[in-house]
């Protein structure tokens, strides 16, 4: 199965499932750094593994911050939130406070990085679960720090010979701040075809 | 409510485009509704002719809800406008209601496009 | 079985478990909970959790719960930005200590419902290791900043002196990079020659455990030198061991330079290079004081430009300055490395010969004239003919100090002036009371103007005939106006004048001036018996002055017998040839002569003899305080007796009042001169005024 499969429309679709479900995040998001959110319009893409590596390099080159949750119901894979290092640095001291020294992620804030990409994605996944009336539960996230290659290593996920990945761009800032964070599924073929099982059983309500 | 009513809908999502026009449709049949993916186009449709009803998206590709919204108000006076975002943070919806516009945030249902055509009702 | 199993194993885990309904209803709890809260099960059980504790973000807990629950999703609860999440405490038995936490919230499915299973784990050795590793790093971070900002040079060194790091300063200094330092032995970088031996020393020190501070040389990347202020010492672990080395370094390089160059500028001289006065003054003084013995003798000195002021009036300040440059040049050629050149200031230069006896010093000094003599100055189209006038003078056993060796080559040098410049003068005891030129440069310029802009102007004093009612005389003095129109006397001027060699001109312009005013009153003067005019020392030996006064009597068609000519007592006997010529040259033309300030000087009468002056001014000195002083009255009178025994007639000067002059009268001296007789006035009031003949 090649990407080929998720067309523009099914892409528009759940782009802006996803785009609610960050609206919801953000006020979370909001809550905890005491400021105003600003969202982004989102991109979403549907490529092959390979693709999705190449694609991940050159927007987050070098090392990462990955919260990874699995997810399953009507349609199951494993959904990343992860973040570059500055991008992760950015992030935690706009929720912890300023006063950092080092320029590392300590364990502290490796927890609080956890917690906010777990919020986030918990928010896509709750809103997407609405709106398409799914069943979608999803398990306890897992922090990865490495490069791309080591975090997505295709041994580890055992998602089968050719997932797929759709790959979700999302700038949300502060007003002083720029944090880039991509979401990305990875999801068996099987999983994809019940994916857009479901996107087309919605999308038919509203023809 | 009886005359036909016309709409335009401003929103880069074609599913919310799909979903507010299928639930305006449902309830009122005769109404005619024009669709508008962006600003630039939402911008061009309040030049050629008056609406009834703006629903406005806030993200949009080239320049957000928030930026246009005077310059619609100001093309359309007689238009009530109904602002359908994703971003429901607080601040958002005060800045928006602080113009004049009505917030009604995503997800989008039934409920709320009824308000939105009852104006409020 | 299994589920007794689980039970257990619900009970023995090392977290604490609860579980939560879709109602928000504590379901169950598990025994580690319970043991590190200060709660019974019966208190939890069926309650609600958010009425059991209270939370900090109740919408956190509510948020979890709800995604639990209801739509099966699980969710984390960080320590981090929830801490404390539930009222826990580290230890079962004593409630001190409180649990940090973190929190998984799980959703379950039993029985077709879904449940929140909160599992809470002691994270608080793991915070507290944060807390203390972010102290530790701040602090780190602190100290490294410190280090890496230091103005001063930083290597650190292991235990055998290899380089582990070095700081941003130390790249500045040596242009090496980190990476090009790292792993080197320290003492290897920019190592010259000259370290060898210091680096042994330094060694020594550090294995004595003990710092090392020094200045010492090395050399940068592209092989310059550089010195540093250096500071070595050791970095000593618990057991006493070293664990670094610590090598800072302070560039003084610059800081030597500048004060090689303040040391530089503060003894010599800007424009020329050579030594400065301060400087040579020092050198001199070691040389005088440091004689070992008797027989060390050594020469001194000073050489003056003749022309330095005309050139520099000519040409410029510019001209006087290259002039001086090239002068120094040439005097510097001329020395080898036991002759110290100076340049004291103005166009005064000294020579300190080192060794060198008087004989010698005359070698020198006759060398230098001659070169300066065959040297000639180019400026513009000009070219100028240089002169130096040098005093020489010995410094041996005689010479108390260096002062008193500085105030003998001055003299001297003054007295090669004196004897008409370019050339040398060995310094004679008597030079000293020539030079007292100093005071007097201020007048010299003064009357080079007043002649050049006609300051100068004619008075005329009264000579009263005591015994018989002869004409009236006058004696004609001269005076200067300063730039406000005051009258500037004589006194004052004079002097000045005599050593600067302007005497002669300024007797030119008083001759210049009498004669032709007495050709312009000559019908009026009938009255007058002689004007008396004075001439200088300088004038008698002046051969050209001489022609020129006979030619202006026949040129002005005066009457030369209406003409005196006064000259000094001291001038007359300094130039007595000159003199002898003079007076009878002018006498021939039927001009008379005076004697001025007779008696002031030491000369015997026995000169008299041989001047043959026609009258004899007796010095005021004797007649001011004749009525008081016998011994003055007696002067007055020997000399007024010997000076008509030898055909003179006598006139005395400073007669003050009536008293006096009654005294003179009665004594027989021939005229008196004098406020009491009649002060000075403008020439031009002697025409018409008849004094009254008292």
């Amino acid at each position: 199965m090649t990407a080929d499969i998720f067309t523009e429309d099914y892409c528009d679709t759940l782009c802006e499932l996803f785009n609610i479900g960050m609206g919801r995040a953000a006020v979370s998001l909001s809550e905890m750094v005491d400021d105003e959110v600003l969202l982004t319009v989102p991109s979403l893409k549907a490529v092959d593994f390979n693709t999705a590596l190449s694609i991940f390099n050159t927007n987050s080159p070098g090392k990462v911050n990955a919260v990874e949750q699995s997810f399953e119901g009507q349609f199951s894979g494993n959904a990343f939130l992860f973040f570059n290092d500055e991008s992760s640095l950015q992030l935690v001291r706009s929720i912890l406070g300023e006063d950092s020294w080092s320029s590392e992620l300590g364990e502290m804030e490796q927890e609080a990085l956890k917690e906010v990409s777990n919020i986030i994605l918990n928010a896509c996944f709750g809103c997407i679960a609405d709106i398409l009336s799914c069943e979608l539960e999803s398990g306890v996230p897992g922090l990865i720090t490495g490069e791309i290659n080591e975090v997505f290593d295709i041994d580890r996920l055992c998602i089968g010979d050719e997932p797929l990945v759709l790959t979700l761009s999302m700038t949300f800032s502060l007003p002083s701040k720029k944090i880039t964070g991509q979401v990305s599924l990875i999801m068996a073929s099987e999983s994809i075809k019940r994916l857009i099982a479901e996107l087309e059983r919605f999308t038919t309500l509203y023809v | 409510m009886d005359s036909s009513k016309s709409v335009l809908v401003v929103d880069d999502s074609r599913l919310t485009r799909m979903i507010i026009t299928k639930l305006i449709r449902t309830h009122f049949v005769d109404w005619k509704i024009t669709e508008a993916a962006n600003a630039k186009e939402a911008l061009a449709c309040v030049d050629k002719e008056p609406f009834d009803f703006i629903s406005l998206d806030h993200n949009m590709p080239d320049r957000t809800g928030y930026d246009i919204l005077p310059l619609l108000t100001q093309s359309q006076p007689m238009a009530h406008i109904g602002i359908f975002t994703a971003n429901i943070q607080a601040v958002v919806r005060k800045r928006f209601e602080d113009l004049g516009a009505t917030f009604y945030g995503k997800p989008i249902n039934e409920a709320m496009i009824l308000r939105f055509t009852n104006r409020g009702e | 079985m299994q589920h007794i199993l689980s039970d257990i194993v619900f009970n023995n885990t090392n977290c604490g478990l609860i579980i939560i309904d879709k109602m928000g209803n504590i379901v169950d709890v598990n025994q580690w909970f319970l043991q590190h809260c200060r709660c019974e099960k019966e208190q939890l059980l069926n309650h609600s959790l958010l009425d059991c504790f209270a939370f900090d973000n109740e919408r956190t807990i509510k948020r979890s719960l709800d995604q639990a629950t209801q739509y099966g999703m699980s969710s984390f609860i960080s320590g981090a930005l929830h801490p404390r999440l539930f009222p826990l405490f580290t230890r079962t038995n004593n409630f001190s200590e409180f649990m940090e936490q973190s929190c998984y919230v799980k959703s379950i499915t039993f029985d077709n419902e879904r449940y929140a299973l909160f599992q809470i784990q002691n994270v608080t050795d793991s915070v507290n290791r944060e807390c203390l590793l972010k102290i530790k790093s701040k602090e780190l971070s602190i100290f490294s900043l410190a280090v890496k900002h230091s103005p001063s040079a930083v290597v650190i060194t292991d235990a055998l002196g290899i380089i582990e790091y070095i700081n941003p300063k130390y790249s500045e200094i040596t242009d090496y990079e980190s990476h090009e330092c790292i792993g080197r032995p320290y003492f290897s970088l920019g190592r010259h020659a000259n370290n060898e031996k210091v680096e042994v020393d330094i060694w020594r020190m550090l294995e004595q455990n003990k710092e090392w501070t020094g200045e010492r040389s090395n050399l940068t990347k592209s092989g310059n030198k550089y010195w540093a202020n250096e500071h070595i010492y050791p970095i000593v672990d618990n057991n006493d061991n070293v664990s670094h080395y610590v090598a800072m370094q302070d560039d003084v390089t610059q800081f030597r330079n500048i004060s090689r160059k303040f040391s530089y500028q503060a003894i010599h001289d800007a424009l020329t290079g050579l030594i400065n006065r301060q400087e040579f003054e020092v050198i001199l003084s070691n040389t005088v004081d440091g004689r070992s013995n008797d027989n060390e003798v050594h020469s001194l000195c000073f050489v003056d430009i003749d022309q330095f002021k005309i050139i520099n009036d000519t040409c410029g300040h510019v001209a006087g300055d290259e002039l001086l440059r090239q002068i120094s040049v040439l005097l510097g050629q001329h020395c080898n490395d036991d002759e110290t050149v100076a340049r004291l200031g103005g166009d005064e230069f000294a020579l300190l010969l080192y060794g060198h006896d008087l004989s010698q010093g005359k070698l020198v000094c006759e060398m230098l004239i001659a070169a300066v003599e065959s040297f000639r100055f180019r400026w513009n189209e000009n070219v100028f003919k240089i002169g130096i006038s040098i005093g020489l003078t010995e410094i041996n056993s005689q010479s108390t100090s260096y002062i008193e060796v500085i105030k003998q080559a001055d003299s001297a040098c003054y007295g090669a002036k004196d004897a008409g410049r370019n050339r040398y003068h060995v310094y004679q005891e008597d030079d000293q009371m020539l030079a007292q030129r100093k005071d007097d440069t201020y007048w010299a310029t003064k009357i080079n103007g007043a002649l050049e802009l006609g300051q100068l102007t004619l008075y005329a004093q009264p000579i009263v005939s005591l015994q018989n009612r002869g004409k009236i005389s006058y004696e004609v003095l001269i005076r200067m106006l300063d730039e406000d129109g005051n009258l500037i006397p004589p006194g004052v001027f004079l002097p000045a004048a005599e050593r600067f060699n302007l005497s002669h001109r300024i007797d030119q312009w008083v001759i210049d001036n009498t004669l032709a005013w007495m050709y312009k009153h000559h019908d009026e003067i009938s009255h007058i018996d002689h004007i008396s005019i004075n001439l200088s020392g300088l004038s008698l030996s002046n051969e050209s002055l001489l022609q020129y006064i006979i030619k202006a009597i026949k040129t002005n068609k005066v009457e030369a017998s209406k003409i005196s000519f006064e000259i000094t007592e001291t001038a007359a006997i300094a130039n007595l040839t000159h003199a002898k010529l003079f007076i009878s040259a002018l006498n021939a033309y039927g001009c008379k002569f005076a004697l001025d300030d007779f008696g002031s000087g030491l000369s015997s009468f026995a000169y008299l003899k041989n001047l043959k002056v026609d009258m004899l001014k007796i010095d005021g000195m004797f007649v001011k305080d004749m009525l008081n002083d016998p011994i003055d009255e007696a002067m007055v009178k020997s000399i007024n007796d010997v000076g008509h025994l030898m055909g003179m007639e006598t006139i005395a000067e400073f007669v003050e009042n009536e008293a006096i002059r009654d005294r003179l009268e009665e004594m027989g001296i021939n005229y008196g001169q004098g406020y009491g007789l009649g002060k000075p006035v403008p020439i031009d009031g002697i025409l018409t005024a008849t004094t009254e003949i008292i």
